[in-house]
């Protein structure tokens, strides 16, 4: 099979995205053009991806082993579709985003998915830029003090990471002499002070990524200053790239010293869960409080990572999904009452009950799947993983998930509290507005919310399937 | 194997609630919620107790990991219990004697506001010592060991606003920190030479192994902790101070926990004592020496309690005594038989301090056995006891301990013990005689003192029972203990054996003897509380052989002045660092690209993680 046929998702996005940019040329400012383009491109994608999905197609490595096309970058995509239509759709007011908005995104989905395929350094390192530089962009699209502040610390840090991930990386290439992942563990003995400090340079550039505790300190200030669907996006595209990749990197190229990573990722994990969680307690801003929400996530998903078993994996690439419906849900609800203007704090949202009961129950489903209440999926998500913890004998991580989780829950009662008020202030909920493009992110998240809780099988399945890629080394 | 996890942690649950949930409680639950789970734990230990005598005699031990503690994070660590017949004893004492002045303290703590602290603390006690005397590794121990050592501490400085008890409570804890340092030492030792630290493995390794210094050292640094627990010279001063925390504190401490550790200790590791012959000998010698110096500095104290702590000393000195010269099982049964009348001792010292509204000075009590019954009989029970005067159980036990060090070739040990015994006798008397009997030396006090109340009284006529006849356990025990002194080598004369006929008849007598020198001096004559304790060699014998002095003079002084030398070496580097981190913080500045922005600080936060992660691989390749 041609290289053009198993990578059709990734031309389909790339083409959308070339014929996006003739979209802006030839439509007059604020046409919903492109984004329609930039919409149907991710539908395109996931029929792409579902159609290669459905041939049970064997593992193919392609441009000189460089990237690898597995049932495992399959979920990739389906999972990058997702957050890459959501965010389309909730940035769809063409007045207030700019027209190259879903340009960006999509771009920066491509960046994404290339990372979910890579299998050698060079596309590593073009996966993490593609994915950061259009990002960097729609931080700072809002020309406010607190956006241009967003993307300007978003792209000091960003860059600062970028190096110190360059730097392991040509630290690995040094010691390895290979580009490729597979050759790592058999390259030289993996006590190489070298090869050591090039993976622990390396993995401190991804954990940047997905926010680990302590290179978290930028998520909640751009989380904050960002637009909303760019906030998601983050919130759910970039934890999937940085995912994804940290767990292939390591399960291909050091699957033999698990050593040298595991326990390291473990320590960060329980660190990130209890810190993550716990500074997301106090937060008033909503969009800080995902971010720090999304902190304590991260540390639930490097769980799957530390334990380094298929069991791990599993559960990692599973708890994606869920949490990425409730940050697309949850933030469908938070343009709906920000409408765009503001930043949306918990008093914003006092009075929601009364006024919106079927925003607000939406809005319920979200936390409580955040929180890993029975009958979401996060519960599922949250189940696998403490299960793959114990599997593993490190009660010490289920512990830790355990704790995070209720410091969690603690968080997201908050909002559900302000929700019930009966006394709300003037300006709640004054700028309300929605569209349709918000009730289909709506509808979407609330459906494989609840599927997801209460019939998680056939996902279940497809991740299964695109873990094996697990035993492939 | 459920079990043993469920007696442990039974306590620990309690400390956590009361701790956690004690402003919601009524005032009266914690005291009776503490009870109930000791309670338990009780039951469950007698039912294991009887599971493991259903085990065959070669094989009489339950063991297996509880939980593992940390696996993948380093070195696989398990807590692995380790129950036979040794720690069974341990086990029923710690939760029987404790529950029982868990009961107590509910009537002697009744109006304390911070009652609920109290029983959470009494409760986290209870937990540590169970998790020390389980322990199936050495690491368990020491963990446990610590523990006890911060319960101790938390307990002894209860009424933190005394200044006094604050001062106890810190000496506590530094001599029981050189004690942990000790063990922690030894352990490593043994560990870095044999890669384990459980007992059947080292246990099994020993009985191929002949003596060395090796195994001396690492002896003796284990016996340092068991010297700091156990109130060994010199690690002994702190036990004395012990007693400013509230008086059933002091009965667990003294009788049923804490500060047995080191006697358990030290019977635990008999195989490690056969290779060290001659620490096992020093600890024969000190405990010999501890039964003396504590009972001759027992005679002229005026404080109830304080009488009370040096018989502590002193008859840990006993069991001790019994432990180093090869006697384990009298040893051991010395302690029982100890938590039994010592526990009653307290308490009932406890009761009198309750009666007379917070007075320790024996000075000012007397007569009081018209006012307190049910506290006199039993407190003669345990006095009877301790003086080893036939047939209460302390006889039975004392005289196979100083039998069988006489038996196994010691007997200046022996004659050193014997004279202790007589002294014993003679200061315990003369505390129930001055306390019980007499004229009323304070008519006020006496005037308001009462009979406790009955949830303090059933508790200690209960232990009255068990001081009377505890003696008559001792074949039961002979044989209970019989299994885990004959699974390795090490103990050839562990069983109790008595000493020829004539040395219980000069022991006995000299009790005997001292019972009546007592009983003319302070009934006929009324010799006052003080006399002659302010002549030379009483005030030796009062300020406990001065060695709190000569304590303070050879480690506090030089040790204080070498902490502010390190202290004004450390303002220096201090201040070094302090400019290094300017200098960075300059460059931070320089950084900083926003008015309200911390982008030098999110960097900052990223090296630091950095370096984190690098010294962390650093230390592993």
């Amino acid at each position: 099979m041609s290289a053009t046929s198993t990578m059709l998702p990734e031309y389909v996005i790339l083409g959308t995205l070339l014929i996006a940019m003739l979209g802006i040329m030839v439509s007059r400012a604020h046409s919903t053009l492109p984004s329609w383009i930039g919409l149907l491109g991710t539908i395109g994608g996931l029929w792409a991806t579902a159609d290669l999905w459905s041939r049970h197609l064997k593992p193919v490595l392609l441009f000189n082993q460089s990237l690898s096309v597995d049932n495992y970058s399959l979920f990739v995509d389906f999972l990058v579709m997702i957050a890459a239509g959501s965010t389309i759709l909730l940035g769809w007011q063409g007045e207030r985003e700019h027209d190259e908005f879903p340009v960006l995104v999509l771009l920066s989905a491509l960046g994404m998915m290339t990372l979910g395929m890579s299998a050698n350094l060079i596309t590593l390192f073009l996966g993490v830029e593609i994915l950061s530089l259009p990002l960097y962009i729609l931080a700072a699209s809002h020309r406010d003090p607190l956006g241009g502040e967003a993307g300007l610390k978003y792209f000091l840090l960003g860059a600062f990471s970028s190096g110190i991930l360059l730097f392991g990386l040509a630290l690995i290439y040094g010691a390895t002499g290979s580009m490729t992942f597979t050759d790592f563990a058999t390259a030289v003995s993996s006590n190489s002070p070298i090869l050591a400090a090039g993976l622990m340079l390396a993995l401190v550039g991804i954990l940047f990524k997905l926010a680990i505790v302590p290179f978290h300190m930028w998520v909640p200030d751009v989380y904050e200053g960002s637009p909303d669907a760019v906030t998601s996006f983050m919130a759910f595209g970039t934890k999937v790239g940085a995912a994804v990749i940290l767990l292939r990197f390591l399960a291909y190229g050091f699957y033999l010293s698990p050593d040298a990573w595991g326990p390291l990722l473990g320590y960060l994990a329980l660190l990130t869960m209890i810190v993550g969680n716990l500074v997301a307690l106090t937060q008033t801003n909503l969009k800080r409080l995902f971010g720090y929400s999304g902190i304590g996530h991260a540390g639930f998903l490097l769980i799957g990572v530390a334990v380094h078993s298929v069991v791990g994996a599993r559960a990692m690439l599973f708890y994606l999904l869920p949490y990425g419906l409730a940050v697309i849900g949850a933030f469908a609800i938070i343009t709906m009452i920000s409408n765009g203007e503001k930043n949306v704090t918990i008093h914003d949202l006092e009075g929601l009950a009364h006024k919106k009961p079927w925003a607000a129950a939406l809005f319920i489903v979200f936390m409580l799947s955040f929180a890993g209440i029975p009958l979401t999926g996060g519960f599922i998500g949250k189940f696998y993983l403490l299960q793959a913890a114990l599997f593993a004998h490190q009660p010490g991580l289920a512990v830790g998930l355990v704790v995070g989780t209720f410091l969690g829950l603690g968080a997201y009662l908050r909002p559900l509290q302000a929700m019930f008020r009966h006394e709300s202030n003037e300006q709640a909920l004054a700028g309300w507005n929605v569209n349709w493009a918000q009730i289909v992110v709506l509808v979407v998240a609330v459906v494989g919310t609840i599927g997801l809780g209460v019939y998680p099988t056939p996902v279940v399945h497809m991740v299964n399937q695109s873990a094996n890629f697990f035993w492939l080394h | 194997m459920q079990g043993v996890a469920e007696i442990v942690l039974l306590p620990l649950f309690g400390a956590i609630t009361i701790g956690m949930f004690k402003g919601l409680m009524p005032k009266k639950l914690p005291g009776i919620w503490a009870s109930l789970l000791v309670g338990i734990s009780f039951l469950i230990s007698i039912a294991e107790a009887l599971k493991l005598s259903r085990l065959p005699v070669h094989h009489r031990f339950l063991t297996g990991a509880v939980f593992p503690l940390i696996t993948g994070f380093g070195p696989a660590i398990h807590w692995r219990y380790y129950l036979d017949p040794l720690s069974g004893l341990w086990l029923l004492v710690i939760t029987g004697v404790g529950m029982l002045i868990h009961v107590y303290s509910i009537g002697y703590m009744h109006d304390d506001p911070h009652k609920a602290r109290y029983f959470s603390y009494l409760n986290f006690f209870v937990f540590a010592m169970l998790l020390l005397v389980l322990a199936g590794n050495l690491l368990i121990l020491l963990i446990g060991w610590a523990l006890v050592g911060l319960a101790s501490y938390l307990l002894i400085g209860f009424w933190y606003q005394r200044p006094s008890a604050v001062r106890a409570a810190k000496k506590a804890f530094v001599m029981n920190t050189v004690g942990d340092v000790g063990i922690l030492l030894g352990l490593t030792l043994l560990y870095v030479h044999y890669h384990t630290v459980s007992y059947p493995g080292l246990f099994r390794i020993f009985d191929h192994q002949t003596p060395s210094a090796f195994f001396e050292w690492t002896a003796f640094l284990l016996y340092v902790g068991a010297m700091a627990k156990s109130a060994q010279f010199p690690l002994h001063m702190w036990l004395v101070d012990a007693m400013e925390g509230p008086t059933p504190v002091s009965a667990l401490i003294h009788a049923a926990t804490m500060v047995t550790a080191g006697v358990y200790l030290m019977a635990r590791l008999y195989p490690l004592l056969r290779l060290a012959p001659d620490v096992a000998y020093l600890v024969a010698a000190i405990g010999a020496f501890m039964t003396i110096f504590a009972a001759s500095s027992a005679i002229f104290q005026r404080d109830i309690k304080k009488v009370l702590a040096f018989s502590t000393v002193s008859q840990l000195g006993y069991m001790m005594l019994g432990v180093g010269v090869g006697a384990f099982s009298a040893g051991v049964f010395h302690f029982m038989m100890h938590a039994f009348f010592k526990a009653l001792l307290f308490l009932g010292a406890g009761s009198v301090i309750h009666a007379l509204s917070g007075e320790q000075d024996m000075n000012r009590m007397g007569g009081l056995w018209r006012k307190m019954p049910w506290t006199t009989w039993s407190f003669l029970a345990a006095t009877l006891a301790i003086s080893g005067i036939p047939p209460f159980s302390g006889y039975f036990s004392k005289e196979a301990v100083l039998g069988e060090t006489y038996n196994l070739g010691h007997p200046i040990l022996w004659v050193v013990g014997a004279v202790a015994a007589g002294l014993t006798s003679f200061y315990m008397f003369r505390l129930f005689f001055l306390t019980f009997f007499g004229k009323p030396r304070d008519a006020s006090l006496y005037e308001h003192a009462h009979e406790a109340p009955w949830i303090m009284t059933v508790p200690v006529v209960i232990l009255g029972v068990f001081a009377t006849f505890g003696g008559f356990l001792k074949n039961w025990v002979n044989q209970w203990l019989a299994p885990t002194f004959s699974l390795y080598r090490g103990a050839p004369h562990a069983a109790m054996e008595s000493g020829p006929i004539w040395t219980t008849i000069f022991t006995v007598g000299l009790a005997v003897i001292a019972f009546f020198i007592a009983y003319a001096l302070y009934i006929r004559k009324s010799t006052a509380t003080n006399a002659a304790s302010e002549s030379g060699p009483g005030r030796w014998m009062y300020r406990a052989w001065y060695m709190d002095t000569v304590w303070t003079y050879l480690a506090v002084v030089p040790f204080q002045k070498i902490g502010n030398a390190v202290m004004q070496a450390e303002t220096g580097i201090l201040a070094t660092v302090k400019g290094i981190g300017t200098v960075v913080w300059d460059w931070g500045e320089d950084l900083r690209p926003l008015e309200t922005g911390y982008v030098r600080r999110y960097a900052l936060s990223m090296m630091v993680g950095v370096g984190a992660l690098l010294v962390y691989y650093l230390i592993r390749v």
